[in-house]
């Protein structure tokens, strides 16, 4: 069995990095980042268990493919 | 309720993206500045993983239409104009600074991972590990010397390097060529990103 890397996932870890940069750099305006940052936290588990997903459908679809 | 993406300068155009909760761009201006924003009110989806995504979809899509661009953190959010001029007041002599600093740039980010592990057989055996790892970030930082204007160390052992948007590619080829000859490491280069890095950070 060939083993490639798929793009597609490639695509989502700079989505993983493009999250994380809007999450937690940038200038602040309000200094009130209390509610994003717990808003921050739930977005971020969210978007990896999607990740997640994603890697694992990507892996079963390889193996039934194969 | 107004969702600021970035402050500009040279705005060409506004990009023809989708903002958070689907929310057309606009351009407001306070204190001299101008920024890019949306009204989300009555949006779905303001909040979520889709919504963070939008924002820095838009703010990587001013990076092509901006001579300059400080991008905002995610969830700065104004109730109405006036909220938001007095809040840009009060920060505008740091936003025109970061403006002129970040201005025809971008930044790449590069990350080596640590090589000393976590549970090393003696301190000194840590300590050569930890040493390998700083003479490794000093050598790339070397090579992209001739392109960085300005670096910031970021959490995560992660190096923000701000670079002419123009050598962004040449840059990324260097640490590139630097990952490739160390193929024992794990180099991780993304970019040219907005230059979130330099944006002045927190208030």
């Amino acid at each position: 069995m060939t083993v490639t890397r798929s793009p597609v996932l490639g695509e989502h870890v700079t989505l993983v990095d493009l999250v994380d940069r809007v999450l937690n750099k940038g200038v602040t305006l309000t200094g009130d980042v209390v509610l994003s940052v717990a808003d921050v936290d739930l977005v971020y588990v969210g978007l990896r268990v999607i990740l997640a997903s994603v890697g694992t459908l990507e892996r079963l679809d390889a193996e039934a493919a194969a | 309720m107004i969702h600021v993406y970035a402050f500009v300068d040279e705005l060409e155009r506004l990009p023809a993206v989708a903002g958070v909760g689907g929310a057309p761009l606009e351009v407001l201006s306070a204190a001299g500045l101008t920024a890019v924003a949306g009204r989300i009110d009555g949006r779905d989806d303001v909040d979520g993983h889709d919504a963070a995504v939008a924002h820095g979809v838009v703010v990587e899509a001013l990076l092509d239409s901006a001579g300059a661009v400080v991008p905002v953190r995610f969830g700065e959010r104004f109730a109405d104009l006036t909220e938001f001029a007095l809040a840009t007041a009060e920060r505008a002599a740091s936003l025109r600074a970061s403006l002129d600093h970040v201005r025809g740039c971008a930044e790449i980010v590069v990350r080596i991972p640590t090589t000393a592990p976590a549970q090393a057989a003696t301190g000194t055996a840590y300590l050569h590990a930890r040493l390998a790892d700083e003479q490794r970030v000093a050598e790339l930082g070397r090579r992209l010397h001739a392109f960085a204007r300005a670096t910031a160390e970021t959490r995560n052992g992660e190096v923000a390097y701000l670079v002419r948007r123009a050598e962004a590619a040449r840059a990324l080829r260097a640490a590139e060529a630097f990952a490739a000859e160390h193929p024992d490491l794990t180099v991780r280069c993304t970019g040219p990103w907005a230059p979130y890095s330099f944006a002045g950070g927190a208030a």
